[in-house]
This record gives C-alpha cells, sequence and structure tokens, in this order.
C-alpha cells in the first residue's frame, strides 16, 4: 500500500543541457571510457553484438556501420539510441545529458579518431 | 377380493410411480461445478490472464526477451542485448496471489496482486472469470538518467503503475478467450510522448489442439491517452505501438513453456503499453519464451 501511495507525478524527462561545441571531445579520452563503463561487458556491446563497442573496434564499426552522420549529427544511428527514454541504451538506464551531449559534439566535431 | 388386490396394485405402482419421477426431477437438475483450466498458467506472452495460484501454491517464472529481427550480424536477434525477468508469486489465498520480480531493462524491482472475483461456472454462478490485476514498479537506474524538466530528481519518478480487469470463458476444452480493460501510469515520461496516463485492453485467444500443446493470439490496443489534466488527447503522433504476439504453449502438469513471435521488448505490463515502439506488421518482430514452475505445499 505505500507504493500506491508514495507518490503521483506528471514530470517530463529533462532535455539534454546546452551542447559547447568550444570543447574539443577526444575519442579516446572522452567516448571510450564511456563505453567501457556502460557498453561491453556481460555479453554487451563486445565480440557478436553489433557494434562492437570495444578498445580497437569501436571507431571503425561506428563509421563504417553507419552508426554515426557527420552530416545529421542528432539522427546519427548511435545518438538517437542513446537518447531514447522509450527503450533506453544501455538497458539499465539513459545516460545523463552530459554524457549524451559528448558523443553528440563528438559526432559534429567530425567524429574523429583522436 | 379382486377389487381389494387391484387396489394394492395400483397404489404400489402410483407410489412407485411418483418415487420415480422425484428420482428423474433429482438427475435432471443441473449440478453447478466451476470450470477449470481455462488457461494452463497465469501469464501468457507479456500478459496477465484470469488465473490465480491456487492457496499455497507458488509460482517461478522467467520470462526472456531477444532483440529485434532485423538483420543478420546477431543472428536475427538472438545475439542482441534481451531483456529478462525472474519472478515469484504464492497463493496467500484461495483467490489471491502476491508476486514480485526482478527485470533486468531499466532495473526494475515490482510488487504485483493479483484477486480472482468471480469463477466460471457450470449449471448456474458466473458465465466468466472475472480477475482484478494491479502491479507497481520502481526502476534501479542511475539519477542521473531520470531528472525532470525542472533538472531534479524525485524519487517517486521511479515509479510506474499497472491495473487490469480481465474477464475469460471457456467456451470448449480447446478454446478459450479473455478481454481485459487496464490502465498504466508512469510518473516521468519523455515529452514526445506528452501522456503520463493511457487506457487500453487486451484480447486474448487461445486453442489448445493437443492435450500437451496450444496456440495463442494476443493483441493489446490502445483506447485513449489521458494529457495532464485526465482529458483525453486528441494528439495523432503518438509514436507508441500496439503489441501483437502470436505464440505456442507446451505444458505438462506443473511445468508451462511459451514461445512467440511479439513486438514489445518490455515485460512488465505497464512497459508494453507504454514504452513499445516496434510494429509487428512492419516488421518488427522479436522472439520470446516464458517458463514456468508450479510447487503445491498443501
Amino acid at each position: 500500500m505505500l507504493v500506491l501511495l508514495a507518490a503521483c507525478e506528471k514530470d517530463y524527462f529533462a532535455p539534454p543541457p546546452v551542447l559547447d561545441l568550444a570543447i574539443p571531445i577526444s575519442f579516446s579520452g572522452d567516448i571510450m571510457p564511456l563505453f567501457k563503463a556502460d557498453c561491453y561487458g556481460s555479453g554487451c556491446h563486445d565480440q557478436g553484438v553489433a557494434p562492437n563497442l570495444t578498445t580497437g573496434s569501436a571507431y571503425d564499426e561506428l563509421t563504417m556501420l553507419g552508426y554515426v552522420d557527420t552530416s545529421n549529427a542528432e539522427g546519427s544511428k548511435l545518438y538517437v539510441r542513446m537518447i531514447a527514454t522509450v527503450s533506453p541504451m544501455p538497458p539499465k538506464g539513459k545516460l545523463s545529458g552530459e554524457e549524451t551531449n559528448k558523443v553528440l559534439a563528438w559526432i559534429k566535431q567530425g567524429a574523429q579518431n583522436n | 377380493m379382486i377389487k381389494r388386490i387391484a387396489g394394492i396394485i395400483l397404489l404400489t405402482v402410483s407410489l412407485q410411480t411418483a418415487f420415480g419421477q422425484d428420482e428423474s426431477e433429482e438427475s435432471t437438475m443441473p449440478t453447478k461445478s466451476l470450470v477449470t483450466s481455462t488457461f494452463e498458467n497465469s501469464v501468457m506472452a507479456n500478459n496477465q490472464t484470469t488465473m490465480v495460484n491456487a492457496k499455497k501454491e507458488l509460482g517461478f517464472i522467467i520470462q526472456h526477451r531477444f532483440g529485434v529481427i532485423d538483420n543478420q550480424y546477431d543472428l536475427y536477434g538472438i545475439y542482441a542485448p534481451a531483456n529478462i525477468r525472474l519472478g515469484l508469486s504464492f497463493g496467500v489465498l484461495k483467490n489471491l496471489t502476491i508476486g514480485f520480480g526482478a527485470t533486468k531493462n531499466k532495473m526494475q524491482y515490482d510488487l504485483e496482486w493479483k484477486y480472482k472475483i468471480l469463477a466460471e461456472s457450470r449449471g448456474g454462478g458466473s458465465p466468466v472469470t472475472l480477475t482484478y490485476y494491479g502491479d507497481a514498479a520502481i526502476s534501479g537506474s542511475e539519477k542521473t538518467g531520470l531528472k525532470n524538466q525542472d533538472n531534479e530528481f524525485k524519487k517517486a519518478n521511479r515509479l510506474t503503475y499497472y491495473h487490469e480487469f480481465i474477464a475469460s470463458r471457456k467456451f470448449t476444452n480447446k478454446l478459450s478467450f479473455q478481454v481485459g480493460l487496464n490502465y498504466s501510469h508512469r510518473n516521468i515520461v519523455d515529452s514526445a510522448t506528452l501522456t503520463h496516463d493511457r487506457m487500453g485492453t487486451t484480447l486474448l485467444g487461445r486453442y489448445k489442439f493437443s492435450p500437451q500443446s496450444s496456440v495463442f493470439l494476443v493483441y493489446n490496443m490502445n483506447l485513449v491517452s489521458f494529457d495532464d489534466k485526465f482529458s483525453p488527447l486528441t494528439n495523432n503522433n503518438d509514436p507508441l505501438k500496439n503489441d501483437f504476439t502470436i505464440g505456442y504453449e507446451a505444458s505438462t502438469g506443473g511445468h508451462q513453456f511459451q514461445l512467440f513471435f511479439g513486438a514489445a521488448e518490455g515485460i512488465l505490463n505497464q512497459e508494453v503499453r507504454f514504452n513499445n515502439t516496434n510494429d509487428f506488421f512492419d516488421k518488427q518482430i522479436i522472439v520470446g519464451f516464458n517458463i514456468t514452475r508450479q510447487w503445491g505445499f498443501n
């Protein structure tokens, strides 16, 4: 009964924070740690599950299999999947706006292998 | 003398006839009997049936959903990230079942309750089985992903709720059908969906073609979405899709196995009604299975 009476809210998920493209984003320094923490391991995005986001494979799989589109960063499959709230990726729950903004900024800055 | 004997004979015959009529009238009186095994267990794919656990019966369920069948790289969804729920349920009273479970996606933990209000019977009584089902789930996701439009985190935004009234009828030993009316509420949603409350219906039919095997069809259809003032929404850009499932069930005593093709990757009823964007009829299909087992402790 406590659960039933806990609360009835009518909130909406927060929009991502304002993106600052002046801050350079590094693939190896900013994006790969994010993948390592939340994306591979436990049978997720490693060998056998596209895209393979492990070190040495992530950049090629993302850029060559169509997961990033530098001409339409907001429409990139990688970014769209990561900001989805209906069926989030990672499945445990959507990442923070700051983290998804790093991915968007990296794509907008040319999706370099830096 | 002859008249006396004839009178005795007539009286004897009439008495026998009278008692015989009473016995035959009694034998034609319909006997009320409860209908059993409308379905083999309380869950069919992502949906509840009208069945509840027997008193002191423990039920265990494994529910597994693979990825969308859209490319061969991940073996048509088999290697894709999967969703899974493990659940236990117990018949605390004859018609009352309490259960809890854990779901991988969004790390949800749910408490469920189910009460059979009416039992279908023959020879009198209710023509249908009527059951109420409720569920409340809490998400264990990181707070950073649950912040609201004011950039603040509320514990209540981890919660979702589901309620359903279900009516079923066993038309023959082979054919059962049920219809449900449900209500779902989510405390926090994506702004694109514009609604926190949805009301829908579930249609479920099962045909048992052999003593241990059956096929089933389920269709979950949203009837109305409500805005924040609980008025029906007229938005036609609803990104959410209805869930359709077709499947097969094998049942052996206290164990059932269901294999099915559906659309929803979520498992909890409120997830299926609120977070499904896959369209079964646009070939966005997933494979799923349920395994259930019951133990009696009477």
